[in-house]
């Protein structure tokens, strides 16, 4: 792209807000009242995730991997392409992420070290289950509004992120966070084009996770101090 | 290639259309016609109305019904207030599904005058794009078009002119906009036989003026004038500003209108394509085809104004 610095993320909004609202309301709408077994299932995650028994374990890792298919195929690909083109080659890569989870959902259930990294990671997932689709309705004025993991890609990426830095520190937790770190990144910026305040609240996520990663990563070294 | 084309004033005489004043004391613009809601095409005499319908953003609402119908609203009261043009691209996410939705519920207006783009690296694919944008518009064949924003721009300009002498394509053209690669936009203009440009010119982004403008009308190309309201950006900027009091010379009601008098009284202009959502949006800007437009002294005065705000 030449004359690159003339362009601002502006220039890079293909709908407006108007559409993008809507769009995620009558998704909400057609899909009602699925909602419901999914953000039960949703808790059945974090539930598996505090039990580590290997079924539990297994079953909350691949709920999570169908979470990033299903938001790959039903939202992504079905819906929010149809106005946002860039996003039809994310789906791949939502389905990639789905697959690792479900690498990782066949694997041995790890210590989970406590720790305050592990404990943010716990604040970000339940905040994903509960916290998110409340504020994203309260900030929509509607319950239709409303995003839910494994429905919509923002509430997904946090709730992994949250799962991830829960788990025991691993060379898998890097792989598995690149993809809904990306996500979240890209996220912030269309919501910030179109002057969303949701934009705020996924930053924070993000700052959140990066806390409790680092937290993570440096508790280990001073320990070893 | 290097392509001696008439000068635009040749080119009408040659036509035997003669250069008709329009209803303004701007100094005649040679691209007028009988009709004074219409400008003429350079490269075939063709008569166009110079306010035409843009389609970024505001057609994109992908599969939403009511938008869609709200959509089609705009594109029917477009029509029959006595618009043509209608642009879009391949890159406006699904504005081109919707225009086809438009025009199928108004039943296939014949007077459409349909330009579209062609966008992507990839020559090779250049055709295969245009064929889909063409499905999606559900018509016959394009009257125009683009590569848009100049993109591989030598090798899709070969395949839009093969189209052409083909007879599958009446019109080529390229477009840019926000005041990027003038210069190379300028190249493109002095070396290939296009119909049409399409670039970004209004009341505060006013480059073009000093290149773009006047070697459009030296060589006899048909200007389009994207981002008449900076997406609207300028409008929202001049909300709740007074407009002046001898808006009323050139019955200029609203500043949309005041902007897209100043940017028609050019006479280098051939059509400009503000995008709207709304019907009433549509109908204030296409009246303003076929009222006074100002002459220099007063589009020297308008811009002062602007400025001074
Ligand atoms: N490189 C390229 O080829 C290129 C680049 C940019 C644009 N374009 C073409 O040029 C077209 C126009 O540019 P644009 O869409 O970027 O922006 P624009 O036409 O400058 O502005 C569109 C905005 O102006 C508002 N508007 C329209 N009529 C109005 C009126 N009478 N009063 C108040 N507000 C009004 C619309 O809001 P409402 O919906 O509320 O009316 C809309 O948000 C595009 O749609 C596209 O077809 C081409």
């Amino acid at each position: 792209m030449t004359e690159w610095w003339t362009y601002s993320l502006h220039s890079f909004l293909l709908f407006s807000p108007r559409v993008y609202w809507r769009l995620i309301e009558h998704y909400n709408q057609s899909l009602w009242p699925l909602q419901i077994p999914v953000l039960l299932l949703g808790f059945v995650v974090l539930y598996g995730l505090l039990r580590r028994q290997p079924r539990t374990w297994r079953a909350a890792w691949a709920l999570l991997a169908c979470g990033w298919f299903f938001v790959g195929w039903g939202y992504l690909d079905q819906r929010y392409a149809a106005i946002n083109w860039p996003v039809k080659y994310m789906v791949p890569v939502f389905f990639l992420e789905g697959l690792l989870l479900l690498v990782l959902a066949a694997r041995r259930p790890t210590d989970v070290r406590p720790g305050a990294g592990r404990r943010l990671g716990l604040v970000l997932l339940c905040y994903a289950l509960a916290g998110h689709p409340l504020v994203t309705a309260l900030l929509g004025g509607a319950w239709s509004a409303a995003e839910l993991p494994g429905l919509l890609p923002d509430p997904t990426a946090i709730a992994t992120l949250g799962a991830l830095l829960g788990w025991k520190k691993s060379r898998w937790r890097g792989v598995l966070m690149v993809i809904p770190v990306l996500w979240c990144f890209y996220s912030v910026l269309c919501l910030l084009a179109i002057d969303a305040p949701a934009a705020w609240v996924m930053l924070g996520a993000l700052g959140l996770a990066a806390i409790a990663g680092w937290g993570l990563v440096w508790t280990p070294i001073r320990k070893r101090r | 290639m290097s392509i001696h084309r008439p000068t635009f004033s040749r080119r009408i005489l040659l036509k035997g259309l003669g250069a008709l004043a329009l209803a303004t004391a701007f100094p005649a613009p040679a691209l007028s016609a009988a009709d004074p809601r219409m400008r003429l095409i350079p490269s075939t005499g063709e008569r166009l109305p110079m306010v035409g319908l843009g389609s970024w953003t505001t057609f994109n609402v992908g599969g939403d019904q009511q938008l869609l119908d709200q959509c089609a609203d705009v594109i029917a009261h477009f029509v029959k207030a006595g618009g043509r043009l209608i642009d879009s691209s391949p890159m406006y996410g699904s504005s081109q599904d919707t225009i086809g939705y438009g025009l199928n519920k108004l039943g296939r207006p014949g007077a459409v005058f349909a330009a579209d783009k062609v966008w992507t690296w990839s020559v090779a694919e250049g055709r295969e794009q245009i064929e889909t944008s063409r499905r999606k518009w559900g018509i016959p064949r394009f009257d125009l078009l683009q590569v848009h924003n100049l993109l591989s721009w030598e090798g899709h300009l070969k395949t839009l002119f093969a189209m052409k002498a083909a007879g599958d394509l009446r019109y080529v053209g390229i477009t840019t906009s926000d005041g990027r690669r003038h210069g190379e936009l300028a190249q493109v203009m002095r070396t290939r036989p296009l119909d049409f440009v399409q670039f970004t010119y209004n009341i505060v982004d006013r480059e073009a003026e000093q290149r773009l403008l006047p070697l459009a009308m030296d060589r006899g190309i048909a200007v389009i004038v994207n981002r008449p309201f900076q997406q609207g950006g300028l409008i929202e900027r001049l909300r709740g500003r007074p407009l002046p009091s001898w808006a009323d010379e050139i019955g200029a009601g609203s500043w949309a209108q005041f902007i897209l008098k100043f940017i028609l009284s050019h006479p280098a202009v051939t059509c400009v394509i503000p995008a709207t959502t709304r019907v009433d949006h549509v109908q204030e800007n296409v009246a303003v085809a076929g009222s006074v437009l100002p002459d220099e002294a007063l589009r020297r005065r308008m811009a002062a104004y602007v400025r001074a705000l």
